[in-house]
């Protein structure tokens, strides 16, 4: 904000009806800032111009309570405009040129804002990626906050077992974490013979010396039961991925001779698991700041979540590799084909057809189509004025398929053939004068009609021959 | 498909299923009468069965409420004359039909409504290719078998699904629709059924010569289809007509689960009730605005 005060000249009024400066006409909307406070009351106060107005306004609007938005509120608004690019330009566009005021633009989308914050929510804070480091030289000084002790619990389960069975029973909190970091120097100097000798002595220490490989192994155990047997263990063989030609190395390396190196790769995994499983615990929840609550919170998260996944077995696997974005929207219910009234389906297509009227009752159509049926029964198939082909009508019929063929062909420019026009026109015609002329074709008819009749199997050869030599001719 | 080419006796044996239009409403009010059409339709029948000693006819007759084979040349073998004046086969496939018209007839319910119904087209497609598929599963060999449906009566709106489902199955088992339509408008249906399954669909324009038409155009097996010039159409009618306002629409609204057509955007399906989703359309659309930034 500039500053506190804007002072402009305008006029206050009690009702937008009045009258501006008599004898002054406005073509326009004088620019007016209506107000209304809590008893209802309007205050309207009429400006020069709408630069005044405008500024006034923001003004105001600052000043608004309701209006101005919380800090979690802006830093999420910040967020969002951030992401979406498009977003930010309709934001420059509208909000930063005064065209809306910020509440106004962000109203609009209390729907992101919502579903953005809802997002938050269900974010919980992890383990710093950073692996533990103590520093091993013979300096001893030790910080140990409550998320370092976690993140120790969490990393070496031998740690955390052996602080819940001997604190406090057999040693107190303090002599624990000492010997603890007694043998955290040991395992550092990488000499076994002191190790060795230093875990004859002390039996507690021998215990934080020892690698927790059993606990490891009965985990990995539990977690393989959960995993999709489907999956290849062989290919990775736990942790140990030196036994695989990987990263350019040509020589597959000798495990045996390397114990450091592997108890460094085995310590990288544990700690990516712990990362990538997240604070089970909060230490921040927890006002009781001990180790002790912590490891004890930190045992029964576990209890609860091995039990949790035996008992939800491949279920619970497959939610956890659930990918929000490849999930399609499972709520929407499947739509069914339901159609109640085939009619309503097709009425459609009855539009174009024309409704033609029939005036005969349903008795009278059967019957008339009986009486077609044995009429034809008692006068045979000589029902039809003989020949069945009439030669003028057969002109017709050739000239129609004619027409039609070759306007076809034309059109559908297969095959431009003059041939077929002319000579089909011609021949036909010219036959079928013939046919008339000398009455030589109603023999010709005959052919069809030769089939109905005894006279079939002696079909008369020569009718045809006499035919062939007339289509020669013409042709 | 069963039909493989090493099954046929030859290529120009034939297995023709006439489908016969016998809707009594139709007739009563054609130009050309019934028993002309019969006379004209039995020649035909009797010229292909003459065409080759292999080739078969099948008929069905398509009627107002029912269906039912009326003819099989293959079970009818006698082809004699009876008492001078028409083949066995001719009088026997009349008496059947008068005995489907009886049938028929004690079938129907009410009185038609001014208009003039359709026939069950769709019925008797599916009697013909339930008969060609049995025909394929036969024995080892077999005729080419075709449809020829000789239609007047006006299309059946109400049978547009089955009678498209029929034509996809014919068009599978690679049997084409030759379709002849005798009545006043072209039937839409029968046009769509020779184009998509590779028939030819004619419409007689004399119908006095019915017989020639069938004997140029139709009589000819499949193999010498292919040496011949039939009439072809000019062009099929594809356009729909929309379910609402039942206008015929080049563009439109098709429901996305049961293909119902509408001419305007509707929110729920009228014929399905599917309720057209505005929460995916409208994450749809903000998906499409994020993508598209990084172009602008």
């Amino acid at each position: 904000m500039a500053g506190r005060h804007v002072t402009k000249q305008a006029k206050y009024k009690t009702r937008t009806k009045d009258p501006g400066t008599p004898g002054q006409k406005h073509t326009k909307e004088p620019p007016r800032l209506n107000l209304t406070n809590n008893q209802n009351e309007n205050f309207i106060f009429e400006f020069e111009n709408f630069s005044d107005l405008q500024d006034c306004r923001d003004f105001i609007g600052k000043l608004h309570p309701d209006e101005q938005p919380s800090a979690a509120d802006l830093e999420l608004r910040i967020k969002l405009l951030l992401e979406d690019s498009e977003l930010q330009k309709l934001h420059k566009q509208f909000a930063l040129s005064g065209v809306l005021t910020e509440a106004e633009f962000w109203a609009t989308r209390k729907k992101l804002l919502n579903r953005e914050a809802n997002k938050k929510r269900k974010q919980r804070p992890g383990f710093k990626s950073a692996m533990l480091e103590f520093d091993r030289t013979n300096k001893k000084t030790f910080n140990l906050t409550p998320e370092t002790i976690l993140q120790i619990f969490s990393e070496k389960p031998a740690i955390h077992r052996a602080f819940l069975t001997y604190v406090p029973k057999k040693m107190s909190e303090e002599d624990f974490w000492t010997k603890y970091f007694k043998a955290e120097y040991i395992l550092s100097t990488r000499n076994s013979h002191v190790a060795a000798a230093e875990a004859a002595e002390d039996e507690e220490l021998a215990v934080l010396l020892k690698q927790d490989d059993d606990i490891v192994a009965s985990e990995a155990r539990q977690k393989m039961r959960r995993i999709d047997p489907t999956l290849n263990l062989e290919a990775d063989e736990w942790d140990d991925y030196t036994h695989l030609p990987r990263d350019g190395i040509k020589e597959i390396m000798p495990t045996t001779d390397s114990p450091y190196r592997r108890s460094i790769a085995k310590e990288i995994n544990r700690h990516s698991a712990a990362v990538l499983e997240g604070r089970v615990v909060d230490v921040l929840e927890l006002k009781d700041t001990k180790a002790k609550a912590i490891a004890e919170a930190l045992a029964r998260s576990k209890q609860e979540s091995s039990t949790k996944g035996e008992a939800n077995g491949y279920t619970s696997l497959s939610r956890m590799i659930e990918i929000e974005d490849l999930q399609g929207p499972n709520n929407l219910p499947p739509p069914l084909l339901g159609i109640n009234d085939a009619r309503d389906y097709f009425d459609s297509n009855a539009s174009g057809a024309e409704q033609m009227k029939c005036s005969l009752s349903m008795q009278e159509a059967y019957g008339s189509l009986r009486d077609s049926i044995s009429m034809i029964k008692a006068k045979g198939l000589n029902l039809i004025k003989d020949p069945i082909v009439n030669p003028q009508v057969a002109n017709q019929v050739f000239d129609d398929l004619t027409h039609s063929i070759t306007t076809t062909t034309k059109h559908h420019n297969i095959g431009k053939n003059p041939l077929l026009d002319s000579w089909s026109r011609g021949v036909f015609s010219s036959s079928f004068q013939s046919h008339i002329q000398d009455s030589e074709g109603q023999q010709a008819t005959k052919i069809i009609y030769a089939i109905t009749s005894n006279s079939f199997a002696m079909f008369p050869k020569n009718i045809i021959t006499k035919k062939m030599d007339k289509m020669d001719v013409v042709v | 498909m069963a039909s493989a080419p090493s099954k046929l006796y030859a290529d120009d044996v034939s297995h023709v299923v006439v489908l016969l239009d016998t809707n009594p409403f139709f007739w009563s009010s054609s130009s050309l009468s019934f028993s002309h059409f019969l006379s004209h339709v039995l020649a035909f029948l009797n010229a292909i069965l003459t065409l080759n000693q292999l080739n078969q006819v099948v008929v069905i007759a398509t009627g107002y409420n029912s269906c039912n084979y009326i003819f099989d040349s293959t079970t009818n073998l006698n082809r004699n004359f009876e008492n001078g004046r028409m083949p066995v086969m001719s009088s026997s496939l009349l008496h059947k039909l008068e005995e489907f018209l009886i049938k028929d007839e004690q079938l129907s319910k009410e009185e038609p409504e001014g208009r003039i119904n359709s026939s069950l087209l769709s019925g008797s497609l599916s009697m013909a290719l339930c008969y060609i598929q049995r025909v394929f599963r036969s024995g080892s060999l077999h005729p080419h078998p075709r449809i020829l449906c000789l239609q007047g009566s006006p299309d059946g709106p109400e049978q547009y699904v089955a009678i498209m489902n029929a034509i996809f199955s014919a068009q599978r088992s690679m049997v084409p629709i030759d379709s002849c339509y005798i009545g006043t408008q072209n039937s839409a249906f029968l046009q769509q059924a020779s184009y998509i399954t590779g028939g030819v669909h004619h419409k007689p324009q004399n119908l006095d010569g019915l017989f020639q038409y069938l004997m140029t155009i139709f009589a000819t097996d499949l193999h010498s289809r292919s040496f011949l010039h039939l009439p072809k159409p000019v062009g099929v009618d594809f356009r729909a007509s929309c379910f609402c306002h039942k206008n015929t629409i080049d563009m439109g609204y098709i429901c996305s689960v049961c293909l119902s057509i509408f001419c305007k955007q509707h929110k729920k399906c009228s014929t399905c009730g599917s309720v057209f989703g505005q929460s995916q359309s409208e994450a749809a659309s903000a998906s499409d605005k994020k993508r598209k930034t990084p172009e602008t």
